[in-house]
């Protein structure tokens, strides 16, 4: 049965290309019933040998960013930094003008925090797409420097407003760093700041169609 | 999960009570799956897919799930109470609504 299974897998890696090998693995790890560290240990293994044999390809490089985000799991032993750092050069080395390099901004957390800034400005100079350039600009405002966060906001704004942030924009994200509300006016006894948004199927929303009403406005997510 | 959501809903449903969401799964499609599976009635504002949207960004939410209680006049009463409590805070705004029809 398990040759089977095997000899199965392998006679489908080999009439497809390395993408649908990359998607059945990806369906493997979220399939999987592991913890997420768990799943790190268990997937690590596969994840590398599909990126060194795929070398140069983008779907190569999708598994060494999943590779690099997940050296996450190695913090407690102290050895994420170093991890992270080496995964981090390669992938700057082998794939400077790929598009996904923008996931390297979301990744920011496994990287030392002083050489954030090294890395990011590193990518924005090599990279030819306004995309990642807008994800690097972002990435430094909101990782590395406070100081001059909004000016950078600013700058994201004018420059690559319209270009799209997870499933919003970086004018909208920028936006709300700029001007949150201050503490002060979401106080108990303080009128609730409007809200106006969409919903799931993107129809219009607003919290202020529900005055008249009691509300309970809950801030949630499935996880 | 969802289980106090729902008996509130539930309970409150003829009365001037809405239970509004701001969501931060990772996509419409992630959502949506959850709203079927899930069976989740109440209306939710989409957030910008992800932890840290633009909504929860301006209302500086950090912690997830966090709620505020507001009442018929758009002011925040509560914030932050969950179980009985969030029912009690509902339950006492509810009477202030209903002690303003009879009056007028």
């Amino acid at each position: 049965m398990q040759f089977l299974a095997v000899a199965t897998l392998v006679a489908a890696a080999l009439v497809q290309g390395p993408k649908d090998e990359l998607a059945a693995l990806q369906a493997k790890v979220k399939a999987s019933k592991l913890g997420y560290q768990a799943k790190y240990q268990e997937f690590k293994p596969a994840f590398e040998k599909f990126a060194a044999e795929h070398e140069g390809t983008e779907s190569a490089l999708t598994a060494r960013l999943w590779l690099l985000q997940q050296t996450w799991w190695l913090r407690r032993s102290g050895k994420m930094e170093a991890a992270a750092t080496k995964i981090a050069d390669a992938i700057l080395e082998r794939y400077p003008k790929s598009k996904q390099l923008a996931m390297i901004g979301d990744y920011h957390y496994v990287l030392p925090k002083n050489k954030k800034a090294e890395y990011f400005g590193r990518i924005l100079k090599l990279t030819p797409h306004d995309e990642v350039k807008a994800a690097m600009v972002f990435a430094t405002a909101r990782y590395t420097r406070p100081k001059n966060a909004n000016a950078l906001y600013r700058k994201l704004i004018a420059k690559y407003g319209k270009l799209p942030y997870r499933a919003t924009t970086y004018a909208d994200i920028a936006n709300a760093l700029l001007s949150p509300h201050p503490k002060s006016a979401l106080a108990i006894g303080q009128p609730a700041p409007d809200i106006t948004g969409t919903d799931v199927d993107g129809h219009s929303l607003k919290l202020s169609d529900y005055r008249g009403k009691v509300i309970v406005l809950d801030f949630w997510g499935d996880w | 999960m969802y289980s106090h959501e729902r008996s509130l809903v539930k309970r409150l449903a003829n009365k001037p009570f809405a239970l509004i969401g701001v969501n931060s799964d990772s996509s419409r499609d992630e959502l949506s799956e959850v709203l079927k599976q899930k069976n989740l009635t109440w209306r939710s504002f989409f957030d910008g897919g992800g932890i840290g949207g633009p909504i929860a960004t301006r209302w500086g939410v950090r912690g997830w799930p966090t709620i505020y209680v507001i009442d018929h006049k758009g002011v925040i009463r509560y914030k932050g109470v969950r179980g009985g409590d969030l029912d009690h805070a509902v339950d006492t705004l509810l009477a202030e609504v209903a002690k303003r029809s009879r009056r007028m």
